[in-house]
């Protein structure tokens, strides 16, 4: 599903976020991405979301080479995956139904569709009752459990999540994780940034280690 | 794991699908080996009803939000609308100032003066002769008396002239040519002083010719200023277009990370621009109304003391249309301008 073969990315010529990156993700796997900050997590999402090009190397998603991905073609690729932001992304002068729908609504989903769509991913993540609500009105937790019915809602092949607890305390967590299993479980694949090694130990996913921009270690990997 | 050989063959296969099928989501390249030509149509109906749903949509939320604030709106319009009155209004003046021309044309004749001595046998002589050279329309004799009483009632000096021993005028003669192009007329009036009897033919399409430069100046500035105002409506537009998009930026950064492409991105704001544009168009309408109303009363006063009447055109249904079309174009241009600009500075974080 992910393929980086001798990946490298510079910014400003200088400065080295990434180097010398190979690795791996099959379909319907789950990773964890980890290391201190400025390791390069973030570095790494934004390549396979193709929000940057690699400077050195091949970025293959999904039978994509990114860097060969034509401009008019992202927002198509883009469709295809999933992301759930750390600071959740949410537009805040919409419900939360409409936030959820919003993919939909790019794809130009029939709205009947999209609607009984958006109550599936909102059921999923136990926010159903609150479709009505605006985000400023939920707590940090549920805010994110919103982001995560939209990453989902148009069942992308591929689910990313940057830093997905970042906020959250240790039980709220444990319940945003156990929801990114259940969507791993039904197929999708799941690749999370997360610094929670306490978290991320007790899991037992693949865990890929990131220092200095460089892969120090993969563990759990078959 | 869930890792096995079979889903790394199809990753293998998927690195070699043509970059065609980028635009395919994944889950579709599954299933298309079932489908046939027929689903394919109504994926494209399908499309093209999203594509309609979602202008619908935009240009109905663009037009709220207009609502929402109308004072800001309103007053974005009104510059518009201003910007078009101007050439509007000149135009419709030039326009007046055409039919005027059509007018003179109408009257476009050639005075023939006969020599003094010649009598009523020879002026009919002449007449036949005028009447058989090409481009004659008509013609009419004037008597030496008649023309004196003319003179009289158009000067208003009867006591002077009444005091004169015989009529110094001659015989003359209106000819109408019926080709009135200034050219043909000269060409006409040196062949008539050509002919035996006659002493002078006078032309006098100076004065019509300098009205008509004018009145080509006239069109001229009107377009130059209709070119300059319409710039100025674009920049209007696009400059509060531009402040929109900064202030929907953290919007459009969101909608472009989940997938969409620049045309959904741009799709309000131009209903916007539009908007924009129509309204302005219908308050150029409305001012060019009030305006005509005000004028109206002094103009067909002073008109009636030429002894004319005259009323100040207006602009009808096909104006009327023009006008809308083109603020309305120019709103939208003026927004994809703004737009297009400022999607190329934002990048999703």
């Amino acid at each position: 599903m992910i393929a980086f073969e001798h990946v490298g990315k510079r910014y400003g010529g200088r400065f080295e976020a990434l180097a010398h990156l190979n690795f791996r993700v099959a379909r319907g796997e789950m990773v964890f991405l980890t290391g201190h900050s400025g390791a390069g997590k973030s570095s790494l999402l934004r390549l396979v979301m193709r929000l940057e090009k690699p400077s050195r190397g091949r970025v293959v998603v999904a039978g994509h080479d990114i860097a060969q991905l034509h401009a008019s073609q992202v927002p198509f690729y883009r469709r295809q995956i999933g992301v759930v932001f750390q600071d959740h992304q949410l537009l805040f002068d919409r419900s939360i139904f409409q936030n959820v729908s919003l993919p939909l609504e790019i794809q130009g989903v029939e709205p009947r569709e999209a609607a009984r769509r958006v109550r599936a991913a909102l059921d999923k993540v136990g926010l159903l009752h609150r479709e009505k609500a605006l985000p400023i009105e939920l707590s940090g937790g549920e805010q994110q459990r919103v982001g995560i019915a939209r990453a989902v809602v148009n069942k992308p092949a591929l689910l990313l999540a940057d830093e997905p607890t970042g906020n959250l305390d240790p039980q709220l967590s444990a319940d945003i994780m156990a929801l990114f299993e259940d969507f791993n479980r039904i197929g999708t694949t799941v690749m999370i940034a997360s610094h929670d090694l306490a978290l991320i130990a007790r899991l037992r996913h693949r865990i890929l280690r990131l220092s200095d921009g460089r892969l120090v270690a993969d563990e759990g990997a078959v | 794991m869930r890792t096995s050989a079979t889903p790394k063959r199809r990753q293998g296969a998927a690195l070699k699908t043509p970059r065609k099928a980028a635009v395919k989501p994944a889950v579709d390249k599954a299933q298309a080996p079932q489908r046939g030509a027929r689903s394919q149509q109504t994926r494209f109906t399908s499309r093209l009803r999203a594509w309609g749903r979602h202008h619908r949509s935009m240009a109905w939320d663009s037009f709220q939000r207009l609502v929402r604030y109308p004072l800001g709106n309103l007053l974005t319009m009104l510059a518009i609308a201003i910007a078009l009155v101007l050439p509007a209004a000149l135009w419709l003046t030039l326009d007046s100032a055409r039919l005027l021309d059509a007018e003179l044309d109408e009257s476009a004749t050639l005075t023939v003066y006969l020599e003094l001595s010649a009598d009523d046998a020879q002026s009919l002589r002449i007449e036949e002769a005028v009447n058989a050279e090409p481009n004659v329309l008509e013609t009419q004799l004037i008597s030496a008396e008649q023309g004196m009483a003319e003179f009289q009632q158009a000067l208003g000096l009867d006591d002077a002239l009444a005091g004169l021993e015989s009529n110094p005028l001659p015989i003359s003669m209106v000819v109408r040519p019926e080709n009135v192009d200034p050219v043909a007329m000269q060409q006409l009036a040196a062949r008539l002083e050509a002919l035996s009897g006659v002493d002078e033919v006078r032309l006098d399409l100076a004065w019509v010719e300098r009205l008509r430069n004018l009145a080509e100046l006239g069109r001229r500035v009107a377009l130059a200023l209709g070119a300059l105002f319409g710039l100025g409506v674009l920049l209007v537009v696009g400059n509060t277009i531009r402040l929109s998009v900064e202030s929907r930026r953290r919007e459009i950064e969101v909608v472009m990370l989940i997938g969409a492409t620049h045309a959904f991105v741009r799709r309000p704001f131009l209903y916007s621009g539009a908007w924009y544009g129509l309204g302005g168009g219908l308050l150029a309408l409305g001012l060019l109304g009030v305006g005509n109303h005000w004028l109206s009363l002094p103009v067909a006063a002073l008109a009636a003391s030429y002894g004319a009447s005259f009323s100040l055109p207006q602009l009808d249904v096909t104006g009327s249309t023009i006008l809308l079309s083109c603020s309305t174009l120019l709103g939208w241009l003026g927004a994809w301008l703004a737009v297009t600009r400022h999607l190329s500075s934002i990048r999703p974080r």
